[in-house]
């Protein structure tokens, strides 16, 4: 019972409270979502700035590159020393070729540069790829005067500007990638030591996710994931721009406290309504046991007078004369009174024992019928009255152990069943029998039965069949319950077998005892 | 442009004759380079092909300026702040940058960058008049976390460019302790950065501290910006290395060295010793950043002589320095020519040995040798390493051996080294300490830093 109803009380609690804050949670997690994707924006907007600020610097680039190759166009040995951040001037003719530096002249005329930069671009068709590039552009119909050309190769992202001229040869600049880089750097903010506003942290990642250059008084750990992450626009697409914040923000406690608030208030709530339910619940069982402790002290204290008048009764029975008719007849009616208010204390007190599971049995070895005899005998009077005639087919002979005062209350509690509810069948057959080691009484009537709906339930203590049943007899709801369990103490056990009239009591004690 | 209105004054009142006179004479000239080519057996002899060195040396002089009237200088301090750097280190290179920028004069353009995982630019490019205010700043610098040394440089570069000029010696003075592990850290790359700063007219002087920073990175971007390098083993140090910075940085007199050698028909050039310079078919060519006073800087070409008849000479080749007077702040050029002669007497081939462009040449392809065992002992041959550093050694007194007195000292002194570095090469705990003076070494000569 106990466990039970801590699950009872546990899920009144819980349920309803997971069900709130799944509610709570998820609704505050789309709002996290919400908030998450506008601060995103916010962040991708500056780091678009940063984007555009890197751009900036690398449309000087273009514009002094440009302005340099125009300036050599005659003569591409002036352009031996290109400007930075351009590390090796090369042109290609209209067809495509290297002209300069000029693979096919003589090797000892080119400078150890030249040859180091034919190097660098061997295996790779730079010139007829990068013509080929410069040529479909054009074909877009778009300014495709210049542009940026990248290949991947040694280190990594190598890049090349060009810019193709009006005789259909292109120019172009291989780039000195560390000193873009560092150019790059320069261009982008520092971090000052005393830094105003909020602390974060911008990184610039190359191609291979390297940080290349970062500022910000905030430092990340080892793992942290950045609130926004932004590709460069061409040429360094491959690149991008990544901004860390401080754990926690945007949304944070403030979006969360209100939910974890309102969680906590209905937890509180429910919590008390459980636990006035549970001492509501607490103060009935206690009233309930206290009703039963009184009942079974009155019993007690009624059953020692009672034993006592049965006692008188019966000794005044025997020694009255025969001729004594009228004085037999009360003092029968007195005896026959004062046992079925015996068998009322008896159950009474056994189904006290029950509860608090002091229900005991005292086995001694014994023979069945007997005490099926002695049962019906003492009945005899109380049925004769009723007008029950009663068929006896006892056939369980052997000698077993078993508590016979149990059985006998078994058997009364069966038979004045019959007495009371089966009046009108007339008719009450008791039958014992031996079968495959175990003793079966039947109990049998003729009377209304059970009803289907009941028949489950009949067993359950304070269970009475509806009132048309009982309304015309009294009963305390417990002499079946009290039964069973007696006969399940034994071993058996007790039950309402299917019959086409009246109602079949069946219980089976095994031959072998408990 | 100062002297304009003063011209105008005079054309004013001079006949223009002279008026163009002066214009053409412009300022005094403030410095003198001295070119000069010199052959190591400037007689050869006669009926078979024979390789020769030749030495283009450059020496620059100038009117002992006092110290008032020194070229101006713009310098940008980059130093270490990472966590490596906490304590000592820190405090010492605090102190050597506060001496640095106290002895600058008030027309000096300084800049103060530090970083660490993110950049600071402490003192933007500044003219040094606050000294108070400079000082104060550069002791609260604070160490922390990593190293972004490509960042720093970069930023450092932008302040010398916001006042880079030809009249200034443009600089930057990196300092680090450590391997650089946020952005580009390659030395190839830093190299790559090193010579297109090269060719702005900045050069990058690096001084490496400790024991645990990056030599070939330092070193090379040093090599390829045509800066100094300096290993500060010990955090004492670094205000000796930072007062040599600037002795260095004032002691510039020339700029935008150029220098083309024009090999004469029939003669080839084969290599220049010491990884300088480019040689294109017949031109070889090789710039310097600057030239300190009364400072030699040369570079050696190795050339392959054809068989001449006896008796007859012949010009080997022809050098053209163009310079920048940075004191006069006008552009120079230098002229310089060799010959050869053949003989069929041994003994006037021996005569005419010239001792110094043979110690130049030996010491440069003994630095050769060391380079090759420090590549050597990085692949894991210990053996083969002490092997080239042994035969080094015998390579260099056997040269030594018919050298007057004062070459053969100095190629003992090199020897001896040699000798040492063969033993401790072998030993393990000694190697990273090793390695980085040798390859300063290596650079020092190669390169003839200033020291």
């Amino acid at each position: 019972m106990k466990p039970r109803l801590a699950i009872l009380f546990s899920l009144l609690v819980l349920v309803p409270l997971a069900g709130l804050s799944w509610l709570g949670v998820r609704l505050a997690a789309s709002e996290r979502e919400a908030v998450d994707r506008r601060f995103e924006q916010v962040l991708e907007t500056r780091l678009r700035d940063v984007d555009a600020l890197i751009s900036a610097h690398l449309e000087t680039v273009e514009a002094r590159l440009s302005e340099a190759a125009r300036m050599s166009a005659g003569d591409p040995a002036s352009l031996a020393d290109a400007p930075a951040p351009a590390r090796q001037f090369f042109l290609i003719d209209a067809d495509g070729k290297l002209v300069h530096p000029a693979a096919s002249g003589a090797q000892g005329s080119l400078s150890t540069e030249e040859r180091a930069f034919l190097g660098r671009i061997q295996g790779i068709v730079i010139n007829r790829d990068l013509w080929h590039a410069s040529r479909t552009n054009g074909a877009e119909g778009k300014d495709a005067d210049s542009g940026w050309y990248d290949w991947y190769e040694g280190r990594g992202l190598n890049l090349a500007f060009w810019l193709r001229r009006p005789d259909g040869s292109v120019a172009a600049f291989e780039i000195n990638r560390p000193r873009l880089t560092a150019d790059l750097i320069a261009a982008l903010p520092d971090t000052p030591g005393k830094s105003t506003g909020a602390a974060e942290r911008i990184r610039l990642t190359d191609e291979k996710g390297d940080v290349v250059y970062q500022w910000g008084a905030l430092e990340p750990g080892e793992d942290a994931e950045p609130e926004a992450r932004i590709a460069l626009a061409a040429p360094l697409a491959s690149w991008h721009l990544e901004v860390y914040l401080p754990s926690g923000t945007p949304a944070g406690f403030g979006s969360r406290f209100p939910l974890l608030a309102g969680i906590a208030a209905a937890a509180i709530a429910l919590i008390a309504l459980a636990f006035v339910l549970y001492r509501e619940y607490r103060r009935d069982l206690n009233e309930a046991e206290r009703r039963l402790t009184f009942v079974n002290q009155v019993s007690h204290e009624l059953k020692t007078p009672l034993t006592n008048i049965r006692l008188y009764a019966e000794l005044l029975e025997e020694n009255l004369p025969d001729e004594a008719e009228d004085e037999r007849r009360y003092v029968g009616v007195l005896v026959g009174e004062s046992r079925r208010l015996s068998r009322l204390i008896d159950n009474v007190l056994a189904f006290s024992r029950q509860r608090q599971e002091k229900l005991r049995l005292h086995p001694a070895p014994g023979c069945i019928d007997d005490t099926i005899r002695e049962v019906i005998e003492q009945f005899a009077p109380a049925l004769g009255e009723a007008g029950i005639v009663v068929e006896t087919n006892l056939d369980a002979a052997a000698t077993f152990p078993f508590d016979r005062d149990a059985v006998a209350q078994i058997l009364g509690n069966l038979i004045g069943n019959v007495e009371k509810y089966a009046a009108s069948g007339g008719w009450m057959r008791v039958a014992s029998e031996i079968r495959d080691g175990v003793v079966c009484v039947r109990v049998e009537d003729h009377g209304p039965g059970v009803p289907p709906a009941h028949r489950s339930r009949i067993f359950r203590p304070f269970h009475r069949v509806d009132d048309s049943l009982t309304a015309r007899s009294t009963g305390t709801g417990i002499g079946l319950s009290i039964a069973r369990a007696l006969a399940r103490l034994h071993g058996g056990d007790l039950q309402l077998t299917a019959s086409s009239t009246g109602s079949t009591f069946e219980f089976h004690l095994p031959l072998g005892g408990r | 442009m100062k002297t304009f209105p003063f011209r105008r004054a005079i054309l004013a009142t001079l006949l223009p004759v002279l008026a163009l006179l002066l214009l053409a004479a412009g300022r005094a000239p403030a410095a003198e380079l001295d070119l000069d080519l010199k052959l190591g057996t400037p007689v050869v002899l006669a009926g078979r092909p024979e390789t020769a060195f030749l030495k283009v040396s450059l020496i620059a002089t100038a009117e002992r300026q006092d110290d008032k009237a020194r070229v101006p200088v713009n310098v940008a301090l980059v130093l270490d702040r990472s966590g490596s750097m906490a304590g000592a280190k820190m405090e010492h290179a605090k102190e050597a940058a506060i001496l640095f920028i106290d002895r600058l004069q008030p027309e000096d353009i300084v800049s103060v960058i530090t970083y660490e995982s993110t950049v600071e630019v402490l003192i933007p490019a500044t003219k040094v008049s606050d000294r108070e205010e400079l000082r104060g700043r550069i002791r609260a610098i604070q160490t922390a976390n990593s190293t972004a040394l490509f960042a720093g440089v970069s930023k450092g570069a932008a302040e010398v460019r916001k006042f880079l000029s030809q009249e200034r010696v443009n600089r930057i003075v990196l300092l680090s302790d450590g391997l650089a592990n946020v952005g580009p850290s390659s030395p190839e790359a830093l190299a790559e950065l090193g010579r297109s700063f090269a060719q702005e007219g900045i050069a990058v002087s690096t001084i490496g501290l400790g024991l645990d920073y990056n030599e070939d990175l330092m070193y090379k971007l040093a090599a390829a910006s045509d800066g100094n390098a300096a290993f500060a083993e010990e955090p004492q140090e670094l205000a000796k290395f930072f007062d040599r910075e600037l002795r260095a940085v004032t002691e510039v007199v020339a700029g935008e060295v150029e220098v083309t050698l024009e090999v004469a028909e029939g003669i080839r050039p084969i290599r220049v010793l010491g990884d300088r310079g480019t040689i294109a078919g017949q031109t070889v060519s090789f710039s310097l950043n600057q030239l300190y006073n009364n400072w030699e800087n040369y570079f050696i070409v190795e050339l392959a002589l054809p068989a001449g008849e006896a008796g007859s000479e012949r010009v080997v080749g022809t050098a053209k320095a163009s310079w920048l007077d940075i004191a006069a702040s006008q552009p120079r050029t230098s002229l310089a020519t060799a010959a050869i002669l053949y003989t069929e007497n041994e003994s006037e081939v021996a005569a005419a040995l010239v001792p110094d462009v043979i110690a130049s040449s030996v010491r440069l392809v003994a630095q050769e040798n060391n380079r090759k065992a420090v590549a050597l002992r990085d692949a894991g041959q210990i053996q083969q390493a002490q092997q080239v550093l042994f035969s080094n050694s015998g390579y260099i007194n056997r040269s030594a051996e018919n050298l007057p007195a004062e070459y053969k000292k100095e190629l003992q002194e090199l020897d001896e080294t040699v000798r040492k570095n063969a033993v401790t090469i072998e030993q393990e705990g000694e190697w990273n300490r090793q390695r980085k003076q040798m390859n300063l070494d290596v650079q020092k000569d190669s390169y003839q830093l200033y020291q």
